[in-house]
C-alpha cells in the first residue's frame, strides 16, 4: 500500500482540484442615506436586481465552476475588470466581463463545443413573420413572466442545451455566473449597460435612468418620476412604466404589460403593449406597432408614424372616438386592403372616422398620423 | 657455367621469316577484335533536373497543406458556410428592395443601419478569434446576419404593400 500513497493523493488532489469550486469575485456592503445614487456601468454582465432587506446595497458575485483547473479559474476571474468607488451620496460600480462569459448568468455553457448545427436548425422559422392575434394584458404579462424561460430555452440555446444532454458528462466543462445586487427602494439606480441580462425584480418607485446597448432587460414596475430608458438592438420587457420616457432603436422585442403618462419615440423596433393607459405618446419610424387593448380612462392617445405599421384590435366593439389621417397609408380592414392619399405633394387626408358610442362608457379618443404607413384593424 | 645471353638469341631463327606485306593492317585488326567493347555513357543530366522538379513542387504542395494553412475547426467551417449564405440573401433582399423603393431619404436610413451591423459584426468577428468555440460569441455572430436579413425583409414587405393598386381618396366611417 505504502508504494501507492502518494500515487492515490495525486489522483486525489487531481479530482479535488478539477471538480466544481466555487470563486466569489464580489461581496460588499454599502451603507446608504436618502438620496443616494447607484451609479452603474456594466459590460457583459448578467445581474439580478432585489429589494434589500435593509438601508444597505448588497453587492455578490460568484462563479461556479465544474472541472476547470485553478490556473484556468483564476485567468476567468481575473479577466472581470471591477471598480468600485463611494463619493458622498454616489455610489459607482465599473465592470467588465469578456465576451467569454458572456452576460446570461443563468446559462451554462462549455468551451469544447466542435459543432454549432445546433445553432441554425429552426433559422426559417425565426424570420418568418408570425400572424399576431390579439392578446389580453394578462395574457402579455404571463408571457413575461415566462420569458425569462423563453429567452433561456430559445431555439438556440435549447437546441445547445440538448447537446450538452448528449455529451459525455464526465469531461463537461461548466461555467454558472450568479450576480445579485439588493437594492433599497429609495435608491436611485443609474445604469449604462452594453451586451447585458438585467432583471430588476422589485418595483422602481424612485428615478431610474437606463442606456442599453443589446441585452435582455426585464423589469417588474418603473413608476418613479422623470425615469428615462434608451434602449438599442435588445429585448426589454416590463409588467408596468409610468412617468416614463422611452427611446427604442431597432429593439428585436419590446413586451410591456401596460403604460401610462408615457412619451415613446421608437425605430424599427417590434413593439406589444397589453394596455395603453393615460396620456400616452408615440413617435415612430419604421416600427410594427401591436397596442392590444385600451384602458377604461385612458382619455387621449396620439400616435404618429413614419412607415410605422400599426396594429389595432377590436376598433368596432370598444368605445372610443378615433380619427386616422395620412398619406400614401395602407388599411386593411375586413379583409379588404385600401391605400389612401398617394399624392405627390404628401399632404394629410383624412382616412378613417369612428364615432363615440353614446350607449356604453367612453373611453378617449385615439388620434393617428401615419405616412407611408400600414393600418391593420384586426 | 657461364653463358652469354646474346649467344641464345644469335641462334635463334625467329627472326629470319619474313612477315606479311598487310601484317600492320592485320594486327590493328585483330587488336581491334580483341579491345572490350565501349558502352555509350548514359546522361542522368535531365532525369536530374525533373527530379529536383518533382521535388520542389511535393514540398510546395506538403507545405501548403500542412503548414502554411492549419486547419480549419469544424465551427470555423460551419460558421464560414453560414456567414456566406446570409451574406448573399441580404445582397438579394437589399437588391429587390432598391428596385421597389422610392424614397431616397429610407434608402439611406436603411443603408447607414445595415452599415452600423456590419461594423457590430467585424467588433463579433474579432471576439470569435479570440475565443473560437465561445457560444455567446457564436450567438452574436448569427443574431446579427439574421437582424440584418429580418430588417431588409420587413420593410420590403411593407413597400410592396403599400404599392398595391387598390386606392380610394374617400374617408370610412366606422
Amino acid at each position: 500500500m505504502k508504494p501507492y500513497i502518494f500515487s492515490i493523493l495525486f489522483l486525489l488532489s487531481v479530482t479535488i482540484s478539477f471538480s466544481q469550486s466555487k470563486e466569489v469575485v464580489l461581496d460588499t456592503v454599502y451603507k446608504t442615506a436618502e438620496n443616494t445614487t447607484l451609479n452603474l456601468d456594466l459590460t457583459n454582465v448578467g445581474v439580478v436586481f432585489e429589494e434589500s432587506p435593509d438601508d444597505n446595497i448588497y453587492f455578490n458575485y460568484e462563479i461556479i465552476f465544474s472541472r476547470y483547473s485553478k490556473g484556468r479559474r483564476e485567468n476567468v476571474v481575473n479577466q472581470s475588470k471591477i471598480k468600485m468607488l463611494q463619493e458622498k451620496n454616489l455610489i459607482n460600480l465599473e465592470m467588465k466581463n469578456s465576451s467569454f462569459l458572456g452576460f446570461d448568468y443563468r446559462f451554462i455553457f462549455d468551451e469544447d463545443t466542435n459543432s454549432i448545427s445546433w445553432l441554425t436548425k429552426n433559422l426559417k422559422n425565426e424570420t418568418k413573420n408570425l400572424l399576431i392575434k390579439q392578446k389580453t394584458k394578462e395574457q402579455i404579462l404571463q408571457e413575461i413572466e415566462l420569458s425569462q424561460e423563453n429567452i433561456l430555452n430559445n431555439y438556440q440555446k435549447r437546441n445547445y442545451i440538448e447537446y450538452l444532454k448528449k455529451k459525455s458528462f464526465k469531461l463537461k466543462k461548466q461555467i454558472i455566473q450568479k450576480f445579485v445586487i439588493k437594492v433599497p427602494k429609495h435608491v436611485k439606480i443609474r445604469l449604462k449597460a452594453t451586451e447585458c441580462n438585467i432583471t430588476i425584480n422589485h418595483k422602481l418607485t424612485t428615478s431610474f435612468v437606463m442606456n442599453s446597448f443589446k441585452g435582455v432587460f426585464k423589469f417588474n414596475q418603473i413608476s418613479g418620476l422623470n425615469s428615462r430608458i434608451i434602449a438599442s438592438k435588445g429585448i426589454f420587457e416590463a409588467n408596468n412604466l409610468q412617468n416614463t420616457r422611452l427611446e427604442f432603436l431597432d429593439m428585436y422585442q419590446v413586451k410591456i404589460g401596460d403604460l401610462f403618462n408615457t412619451n415613446v419615440v421608437s425605430e424599427t423596433s417590434k413593439i406589444e403593449i397589453g394596455e395603453i393607459g393615460e396620456n400616452v405618446e408615440i413617435k415612430d419610424f419604421s416600427s410594427k406597432l401591436y397596442l392590444y387593448n385600451f384602458h377604461k380612462n385612458f382619455t387621449k392617445f396620439e400616435l404618429t408614424g413614419d412607415y410605422t405599421e400599426l396594429n389595432l384590435y377590436k376598433v368596432r366593439n370598444t368605445n372610443f372616438s378615433m380619427d386616422v389621417s395620412g398619406f400614401n397609408t395602407a388599411l386593411n380592414m375586413d379583409g379588404k386592403k385600401t391605400s389612401f392619399g398617394a399624392s405627390t405633394e404628401k399632404e394629410l387626408t383624412k382616412i378613417l372616422h369612428k364615432k363615440r358610442k353614446e350607449s356604453s362608457p367612453f373611453l378617449g379618443n385615439i388620434d393617428v398620423i401615419l405616412k407611408n404607413g400600414i393600418l391593420n384593424i384586426k | 657455367m657461364e653463358r652469354d645471353i646474346r649467344d641464345l638469341f644469335s641462334k635463334d631463327d625467329v627472326f629470319e621469316k619474313e612477315i606479311p606485306k598487310n601484317h600492320r593492317e592485320d594486327f590493328i585488326e585483330k587488336l581491334g577484335k580483341q579491345q572490350p567493347k565501349k558502352y555509350k555513357k548514359r546522361s542522368y543530366k535531365y532525369l536530374k533536373i525533373v527530379a529536383s522538379v518533382l521535388l520542389i513542387i511535393s514540398c510546395v504542395f506538403f507545405y501548403k497543406n500542412t503548414i502554411a494553412l492549419p486547419e480549419k475547426s469544424a465551427v470555423e467551417i460551419q460558421m464560414q458556410a453560414i456567414e456566406k449564405d446570409y451574406l448573399i440573401n441580404i445582397d438579394k433582399e437589399w437588391s429587390s428592395f432598391k428596385e421597389i423603393a422610392k424614397d431616397t431619404i429610407l434608402i439611406k436610413k436603411y443603408e447607414e443601419k445595415l452599415k452600423e451591423y456590419d461594423a457590430d459584426y467585424q467588433k463579433i468577428t474579432k471576439h470569435l478569434k479570440e475565443y473560437p468555440n465561445n457560444i455567446n460569441v457564436l450567438q452574436s455572430l448569427i443574431d446579427n446576419l439574421q437582424r440584418r436579413l429580418q430588417l431588409i425583409k420587413d420593410i420590403k414587405e411593407h413597400i410592396k404593400e403599400l404599392n398595391q393598386k387598390n386606392t380610394s381618396n374617400e374617408t370610412i366611417y366606422i
